[in-house]
């Protein structure tokens, strides 16, 4: 037996170098992704303390919140968020502990406080709240109760650096 | 930085907040791979695909349990060998689809003799895996195609380094044995 292996590494080099068919591939990566984005997953939900007055209640699905923060995030190069957990008591936000990838050289103290300033800002912005200018009705957004800038503010939120990386986190 | 530019962490963290963007970039980067695996030992288009779409979908309703202990690629394989040998003992043996192969090994090939060689070539070899037992054959592709290493395909299968290597020296003897025999 002697062209049998040759045979075998000769046919092998052929399947690894075929070309993919990505037009075919094309349609199942669509279907793929058809379903991701049906299969919610499924979250608690945050009751704002916004009411009318017929005592409409308004929730933000925890779903929410977990993606602004991802999105708040991946906007530096110096710290990647790897996980967000929401402590909701009653349907109130409680605590936020976010854990994070920083980059090899960063000063993780000083950006831990970066950190925890970036989740106070992104739920303010993604609930609502007014910032330090307070509500602007002009450009439609409502005036919101202060409680609820009184509950974000009572909000802990906890800081864990769980891994460094030697480049961007988010690349 | 585009999504595709990203590396598999950086993904898989921004995916398992809910960021499908990220979950499309893996989708396009592990599964044209997973689903050359899956039709090279399933002997079939469709349920290859099947077994793709089946293993991506579950990757992300549980992507909050892979935490980057193994490889994100060794993972997806995990899970589409799975599939794939759930689909093997549900469904009925058929045919392998070999002129959808050639004709692709026809389109790549230098000119139309050495084409239709080396697509003969490859049918031989697509046969000759369907003889073998499922372990020798998802050991010899994982190694020969996808060039994972013996720990790599031990975890993606579930079994030792050792078994690992007997069952591709096993296999490899038999294939070598069948395209000897090809003329």
């Amino acid at each position: 037996m002697t062209e049998g292996p040759e045979r075998l590494e000769r046919a092998a080099q052929l399947v690894r170098e075929q070309p993919p068919d990505t037009q075919d591939w094309e349609t199942t990566s669509r279907a793929i992704m058809r379903s991701v984005r049906a299969s919610v997953r499924p979250g608690r939900q945050l009751l704002l303390p916004l009411t009318d007055d017929r005592g409409s209640a308004t929730y933000v699905n925890e779903r929410v919140l977990r993606r602004a923060l991802q999105g708040a995030f991946s906007r530096r190069t110096d710290c990647a968020l790897s996980d967000a957990v929401l402590d909701i008591d009653d349907s109130h936000l409680t605590r936020v502990a976010v854990e994070v990838v920083g980059r090899y050289d960063t000063d993780l103290l000083r950006l831990a406080e970066e950190c925890r300033a970036l989740v106070r800002a992104t739920l303010r912005e993604t609930l609502g709240a007014p910032g330090a200018d307070g509500p602007d009705p002009a450009l439609g957004r409502p005036a919101v109760d202060p409680a609820l800038g009184r509950e974000l503010e009572a909000v802990t939120v906890d800081v864990e650096m769980v891994d460094v990386e030697l480049d961007d986190p988010n690349r | 930085v585009t999504s595709s530019q990203r590396s598999d962490a950086a993904l898989v963290r921004a995916a398992r907040l809910g960021d499908t963007a990220a979950f499309a970039a893996i989708v396009d980067r592990h599964g044209p791979s997973m689903r050359r695996y899956a039709r090279l030992i399933l002997g079939s288009d469709d349920d290859a695909s099947d077994a793709t779409q089946d293993a991506l979908i579950s990757a992300w309703r549980n992507i909050d349990r892979f935490r980057g202990d193994a490889a994100l690629r060794t993972w997806l394989f995990t899970l589409v060998s799975r599939r794939a040998a759930d689909l093997q003992r549900r469904r009925k043996p058929t045919p392998v689809e070999d002129e959808q192969l050639e004709d692709r090994i026809d389109a790549a090939a230098d000119n139309a003799l050495d084409g239709a060689v080396e697509g003969a070539l490859v049918r031989a070899l697509r046969a000759a895996l369907g003889e073998l037992p499922w372990p020798q054959r998802a050991t010899w592709l994982l190694r020969e195609i996808e060039g994972m290493s013996y720990e790599e395909i031990g975890e993606t299968l579930g079994m030792t380094t050792g078994s690992v290597r007997g069952h591709l020296y096993r296999g490899r003897g038999v294939l070598a044995q069948r395209m000897e025999a090809w003329r």
